[in-house]
Formats: structure tokens, C-alpha cells, sequence
């Protein structure tokens, strides 16, 4: 969570945008946003996963 | 009498700029927050988040509330937590962002210490913002969500548009860290 987009930030800084520091600052930002899009999508997919056991239990 | 645009104390504005985008961002947990004046780069360290705290601890509180009786919603609950985890990553960024233009031995003017200081003030309060939105709006969606299944697309809806708020304070921070210019001291 906090350590994905710093080790993200350190690691484009200088390999992929020359020592830009904003274009990795985004990078990191972004990572951030896709941790969280994944637990979401994540989430979703358990949720979605229970219910077909629940209705063959109720069965 | 000249002014003088790079004295040696401008390097302390930017600490106070690390400060609040970290201080303002996250909050406090131990309580003892000690006075603003001490804008130094450790305080990042011992000063846990304010936005993103309000945030956790306020969708928190919905959570533990439903998690008694609905227990299989929890996983998807804790959404707001997550949300509120980003908004102190936006303060950290920042934070790391300034911190890296800070150097003893490169010159520092005045003009970048207020512009590092007004761009951690600039995330920290957005990140304010976002976390007591995120940690309202969490807490109730929360648990009108376990009574109404379909309350959870809207509930994901009006946390994002919460948390972008966040992202602009990110946003105005960055662009305003690139004007940082240290050329007329060197």
C-alpha cells in the first residue's frame, strides 16, 4: 500500500523519466489508484464467488 | 539594502511544506501533536495522518457496526479504508517529492521554500478534504449498504468523487513544484 508507489517513485525517477521527479510523483499516484482498483475488483469477485455456494446451500 | 533571495533559513519553508502535506494529509494518532512550529523533516515519522485518519477511523466505525450481523459484507465495507489509505499516499508522494529537492550544498532561494510550502499545503489540505468526506460518506453508505445490496455502486461512486479531491490537491502540488527554481542562488 505504501511501499508499491514509493519503490514504484525511486525506480522511474531516474530509469524511465530522466530524473523528472512529477512524471514519477504521477507514477506512484497512479499505482496508488490501481492498488485500490484491484482490492474493489477484488471484492467484487469474492462477493460474487459466495453466492452460488449460498444458493446451493439454501437447495 | 538588497534583499537577499536565498538566505539560509528558506530551506525551512520546504520542511514546513514536507510537514503539511504529511501532517495535514494523515493525523495524529498518539495524540500528542506537539507545536506547529516544529516543521522538521522527522516530524513525518512520529506524525501519523489527519484526513486519512478521520477517514479510516470514521468508516471504521460503520464497519465494526455492521461486521456484528453482516459479517460477509465486510470485505467490500472496507472500500472507504482503502480510499483513505490513498489519500495518504497522495501526502507521502509529495512529501518524498519535496524532500528530494532539499540539499546543504546546492543554493535554496526563498521563491522555491514558499512554493515547496505551498505545495504541501496544497495536498495536505485537499487530503483533508478528502478524508473527511471519505470517512463521512463511508460510515453512513456503510451501513444503509447492509440493509440495500444495491447501495454499493452508489456507495463506489461517491467515494471516488470524494478522493479526487485528494488527487487535485496532488495535482495543484505537482504542478506547483515544478516552478521550484534554485538557479539564482547557485
Amino acid at each position: 500500500m505504501a511501499s508499491l508507489p514509493l519503490t514504484v517513485y525511486y525506480a522511474s525517477v531516474d530509469r524511465f523519466f530522466a530524473g523528472n521527479t512529477t512524471y514519477a510523483a504521477v507514477a506512484a499516484a497512479a499505482t496508488a489508484n490501481l492498488i485500490a482498483i484491484l482490492y474493489v475488483v477484488a471484492a467484487v469477485l469474492e462477493d460474487r464467488a459466495e453466492q452460488p455456494d449460498k444458493q446451493k446451500k439454501q437447495e | 539594502m538588497d534583499p537577499d533571495y536565498c538566505p539560509a533559513w528558506a530551506p525551512f519553508l520546504g520542511f514546513g511544506g514536507v510537514f503539511a502535506s504529511m501532517a495535514l494529509s494523515s493525523k495524529w494518532s498518539n495524540g500528542s501533536f506537539g507545536s506547529k512550529g516544529q516543521r522538521v523533516l522527522t516530524m513525518n515519522m512520529f506524525l501519523s495522518a489527519l484526513g486519512a485518519a478521520y477517514g479510516t477511523a470514521r468508516s471504521g466505525i460503520g464497519i465494526a457496526g455492521i461486521g456484528a450481523f453482516r459479517p460477509e459484507l465486510i470485505m467490500k465495507a472496507l472500500i472507504p479504508v482503502v480510499m483513505s489509505g490513498i489519500i495518504a499516499v497522495y501526502g507521502l508522494v509529495v512529501a518524498v517529492l519535496i524532500a528530494g529537492g532539499l540539499s546543504p550544498d546546492n543554493g535554496y532561494s526563498l521563491y522555491t521554500g514558499f512554493v515547496q510550502l505551498g505545495s504541501g499545503i496544497a495536498v495536505g489540505m485537499g487530503g483533508l478534504a478528502a478524508g473527511y468526506a471519505v470517512g463521512i460518506v463511508g460510515d453512513y453508505c456503510v451501513r444503509a449498504y447492509a440493509q440495500e445490496n444495491k447501495l454499493f455502486v452508489t456507495m463506489v461512486l461517491i467515494l471516488i468523487f470524494g478522493e479526487v479531491l485528494g488527487l487535485y490537491g496532488l495535482i495543484v502540488a505537482l504542478i506547483m513544484n515544478t516552478k521550484a527554481d534554485n538557479t539564482m542562488c547557485s
